[in-house]
């Protein structure tokens, strides 16, 4: 059953109009990933912003220009991306896509300050094609770096910062499984906690998906909660904390409704 | 909690914790804020730069992670990235030496992590402060450290060795959750879980984390004789007018224990209910009336231990295993 509108109503106030250099920390479990959620990040960045009249200030800092989605993705090629792209309606014009994945960034010898130079690059070869606008940039499974090539935690978390100073604001999706989150004890899983709680505490909104707790459901993918992060201050519009079921249809349709509904 | 110990509270953590907020006559040169993701050091950090505005003092803020200062700071220092050594150097130039000023370190996590090999955290820290200049540094509780290595198996770790230095601790909490752990407690119940400790997979943040309301911070503060105070304040959000409060007289806190009480007692419960809860005065007489089987066993007789006593029924069976 595709959807009239990818963005489902209850999620649109999440992932658009979010404020000047905040950052949106999305993790996933095995059971349940983000990629559905990440494609309406993208989506709602790169369309017009037609939720901006009901959210007040926010829209004005927006703006109604179109923005620019800067994508890289570890874990997902560019195939996939702009396969699942086009079933959303996604116009690639204003995405530029940097495919981790395949030319295996930040494996080589360069190391940590390869994946920021060709962000960076990234960034600045949109920037000549229109002036106008924001940034936005979406970083896919980079916690990816840390178990395959055992980087400090402190120097992807310095990257970061960094990419996020050039930017208008940033999406960071990870992984948190139980072992990657909660009472860790190796030093892979410690390293991946500090990882995750670290830009928790930076993050200005937290989007956890995860598996219903009852087990599998038909017509239930997971469960959504939208909570507060650290980085939150006052004055920049309140994060709503909720918590809502979501179900992805086999066409890439999503829908996002209250528990019981 | 007798009103006078509450009033005494009231008269001196209160005014304990204001000279804090205010950075005045250098209360505490060293304040270590523990925060988690469930409360973040945010509001606390933002009030105390508030405070030393209204008192003339420099705020510097070295930030680790930040981007931005928490309100209006009169020095930034990007530390992100940088050794100690530079560090230091950097805020050397900025701080003004015959000021009063107020250093916030945003995360001890990466000083922690990239310690420089001659300059251990705990010289680092303290040489930061001067009888000028205070310290507040915030170290979140909730991202890991590496285990020790064979070097560092006996040392303390970081966090034991921040507390032993720090003059005043304080810990931030959730203040929905604070309400909700009282609740719990009130009742008996074991506390309600939040968060990581929630137990779900894919979990991080609990539901109330980072209340809009204010936040709940717990203060330990180490006099110079050596004395520890502990208080619990409620900070209520900036743009709210409302200073800060002992939790105990936070008006939600404080009602949550009444609340249970009056509700039986004011016999809202008993309007809601279909059926009669009183008593007649003729039931009242016949209930003081009946004489409880007790009354009976007290008299005379006293010292036979636990005689049971039973007069059998018409409808009764004698059973051949009782024996009477």
């Amino acid at each position: 059953m595709p959807s009239q509108d990818p963005i489902p109503a209850l999620l649109s106030p999440n992932v658009s109009g979010h404020p000047y250099s905040s950052l949106t920390l999305i993790t996933s479990t095995l059971g349940a990933t983000t990629n559905w959620l990440l494609l309406r990040f993208v989506c709602a960045a790169t369309k017009d912003k037609r939720h901006g009249a009901g959210h007040d200030i926010l829209s004005n800092q927006v703006s109604s220009h179109k923005q620019r989605v800067v994508l890289v993705s570890w874990l997902r090629d560019g195939v996939w991306w702009r396969e699942s792209g086009r079933k959303l309606g996604l116009d690639f014009q204003n995405v530029h896509l940097v495919d981790g994945l395949s030319c295996g960034l930040g494996l080589g010898a360069g190391g940590i300050a390869d994946v920021e130079k060709a962000i960076i690059e990234a960034m600045k070869s949109k920037e000549t094609l229109s002036d106008e606008g924001k940034v936005i940039l979406v970083l896919d499974g980079l916690d990816f770096l840390l178990a395959a090539t055992g980087y400090e935690v402190l120097g992807v978390l310095d990257m970061v910062g960094e990419l996020r100073e050039h930017v208008y604001s940033t999406v960071i999706a990870t992984a948190a499984d139980l072992p990657l989150s909660q009472s860790p004890t190796t030093p892979l899983e410690i390293s991946h906690t500090a990882f995750v709680m670290s830009l928790a505490h930076q993050a200005r909104s937290i989007m956890s998906v995860r598996g219903l707790d009852t087990g599998v459901a038909k017509d239930i993918s997971g469960v959504l909660r939208v909570s507060k992060g650290g980085g939150e201050s006052a004055g920049e519009g309140d994060v709503e904390e909720s918590e809502c079921l979501y179900y992805v249809g086999s066409d890439g349709g999503v829908k996002v409704f209250e528990r019981g509904a | 909690m007798s009103p006078l110990t509450l009033q005494h509270r009231r008269a001196h953590n209160l005014l304990l914790m204001q000279k804090l907020l205010s950075t005045r006559d250098a209360s505490s040169p060293f304040t270590l804020v523990l925060d988690s993701v469930e409360q973040t050091a945010g509001p606390l950090a933002r009030a105390w730069v508030r405070g030393a505005k209204a008192s003339k003092t420099d705020v510097v803020f070295v930030a680790y992670e930040s981007l931005k200062a928490p309100g209006d700071v009169s020095g930034f220092v990007k530390a992100r990235g940088r050794d100690a050594e530079a560090v230091r150097g950097e805020i050397a130039r900025v701080v003004v030496g015959s000021r009063r000023t107020l250093l916030i370190l945003d995360s001890l996590y990466p000083l922690i992590m990239n310690p420089h090999p001659s300059l251990p955290l705990s010289s680092f820290l303290s040489s930061l402060t001067s009888p000028t200049t205070s310290l507040l540094a915030i170290y979140h509780t909730d991202v890991p450290l590496p285990s020790p290595s064979s070097t560092t198996t006996y040392a303390p770790t970081p966090l034991t060795l921040l507390r032993y230095l720090a003059t005043t601790v304080l810990t931030t909490h959730s203040f929905s959750q604070t309400l909700a752990r009282k609740r719990a407690a009130e009742k008996s119940r074991s506390g309600p879980l939040f968060g990581r400790e929630e137990g779900k997979e894919g979990v991080l943040v609990g539901m109330g984390a980072n209340d809009s309301r204010g936040c709940v911070i717990e203060m330990e503060y180490r006099r110079k004789s050596g004395r520890g105070i502990e208080e619990w304040f409620f900070l209520p959000e900036l743009h709210r007018d409302d200073r800060i409060v002992l939790l105990d007289d936070h008006e939600l806190y404080r009602r949550s224990d009444a609340n249970e009480g009056t509700l039986e007692a004011d016999g809202l419960g008993a309007e809601s209910a279909t059926f009669e809860l009183e008593l007649t005065e003729k039931q009242r007489r016949d209930r003081e009336g009946v004489v409880l089987p007790y009354f009976d066993a007290q008299k005379g007789e006293g010292g036979g231990g636990g005689r049971i006593l039973y007069d059998m029924g018409v409808e009764d069976d004698f059973d051949e295993e009782d024996e009477i």
